[in-house]
């Protein structure tokens, strides 16, 4: 008996979960199929309003009319876009393809995870414009440190890693240092930016990869970090920034390699 | 079942506690977003120290689970205390794993460079 309530129960808990968690990482499966008919309906001739903002679903009842924390990243043009795109019938495809190439063109080595939270449709709708944009050259694809990055066509090959790189909030944290202050050795920048030598190392490996910063022979055998190309660097930190999601796991990293390391102590 | 019975009639009974199951609940997020976080560092570290701590974190979640089953009934209290301290023992060994690792790590990048 108790096996049956158990049974029947559990459905509406994994589910409530699956809800829970869906949107921390990936698109809310839920969220494919509008909930609530009737405020779907009503936004057909009424205001433009965002029926399928996961947070509208929340008992709070929160206004989805402004800019939500979830999309900043993404310019308020094709935010504006993609609620326009989202008050109308979702089965205009060359509308969505359209918001996504704009959300490459403005956002050059945006990855998967943060384009399917810019844009509405589900993961496979994402996943198939994105095919088609590929197969059509309008976008390319990259796979760097184990994410997958779209740029615009055009963006020029040899940025494309240092862009990508720049996204993640340590990386640019380093960089930044290092423009700031000029040639640097490794402790201080370390030290500069709380984060362990270990966590600092593994960024450089990855920066002076994609030729964004050095590592030199100072005076005596002392290496120094210092900055390569600085201008064209400035440039691209300019207009983007990391992720919400990304800082946590940029966070999450810093906050292991310390705790890892402190107690050896050097 | 005999264990079982003698607990619900010495102790306040576990099952089906709402109580019990909110608080299970929100552990249930809580691990689960922060294992989901070390997937997602270890995916892009991929480094030993990182694997184990992602483990210790999954075990965390298992427990969970374990505990989501004492209250619903499916698991018996004695399985129930048997797995969460035997996981609690693993995690210990996974994170001092990790940290030993780590310093290894460290040591043997010095002497490279």
């Amino acid at each position: 008996m108790t096996q049956e309530r158990v049974s029947s129960r559990f459905p509406a808990v994994s589910g409530w979960l699956r809800w829970c968690l869906g949107g921390l990482d990936r698109a809310d499966p839920l969220r494919t199929e509008p909930r609530n008919p009737v405020s779907r309906a009503g936004t057909e001739d009424g205001p433009v309003r965002l029926g399928r903002c996961p947070r509208a679903r929340s008992k709070m009842g929160t206004a989805c009319d402004s800019y939500p924390k979830h999309r900043r990243g993404i310019s308020p043009e094709v935010y504006a876009r993609t609620v326009y795109y989202e008050s109308n019938t979702m089965s205009n495809k060359s509308e969505t393809r359209d918001v996504i190439l704009d959300c490459v063109d403005e956002n050059p080595g945006i990855h998967f995870n943060e384009l399917v939270r810019s844009i509405s449709p589900a993961t496979g709708q994402v996943q198939y414009h994105i095919r088609r944009l590929i197969d059509s050259n309008e976008v390319d694809r990259m796979s760097l440190y184990g994410r997958t990055h779209y740029y615009p066509a055009e963006y020029p090959e040899g940025d494309r890693g240092a862009v990508a790189l720049l996204r993640r909030e340590t990386a640019r944290g380093i960089v930044v240092y290092v423009i700031e202050n000029g040639e640097s050795h490794p402790e201080e920048v370390a030290d500069g930016l709380g984060i362990a030598r270990s966590t600092l190392e593994w960024h450089l490996g990855r920066l002076e990869e994609q030729g964004l910063v050095e590592k030199a022979r100072g005076d005596g055998s002392r290496v120094c970090v210092e900055a390569v190309g600085e201008e064209r660097t400035v440039e691209m930190l300019s207009d983007i920034s990391p992720s919400l999601p990304d800082r946590l796991v940029d966070r999450f990293m810093n906050m292991v390699d310390r705790m890892l390391e402190e107690p050896g102590g050097e | 079942m005999i264990h079982g019975q003698v607990l619900t009639t010495s102790w306040p009974g576990v099952r089906g506690s709402v109580f019990l199951l909110a608080i299970i609940s929100l552990a249930a997020v809580g691990t689960t977003a922060v294992f989901a976080l070390s997937l997602l560092a270890y995916r892009r570290r991929r480094e030993r120290s990182y694997l184990l701590i992602s483990v210790a974190i999954g075990l965390l979640v298992v427990r969970t689970a374990v505990g989501f089953g004492t209250v619903r009934g499916v698991t018996p209290m004695l399985y129930h205390h048997l797995v969460e301290h035997t996981f609690d023992f693993l995690i210990a060994v996974l994170v001092l794993t990790a940290a030993y690792l780590s310093g290894a790590e460290a040591e043997t990048a010095t002497a490279g460079s």
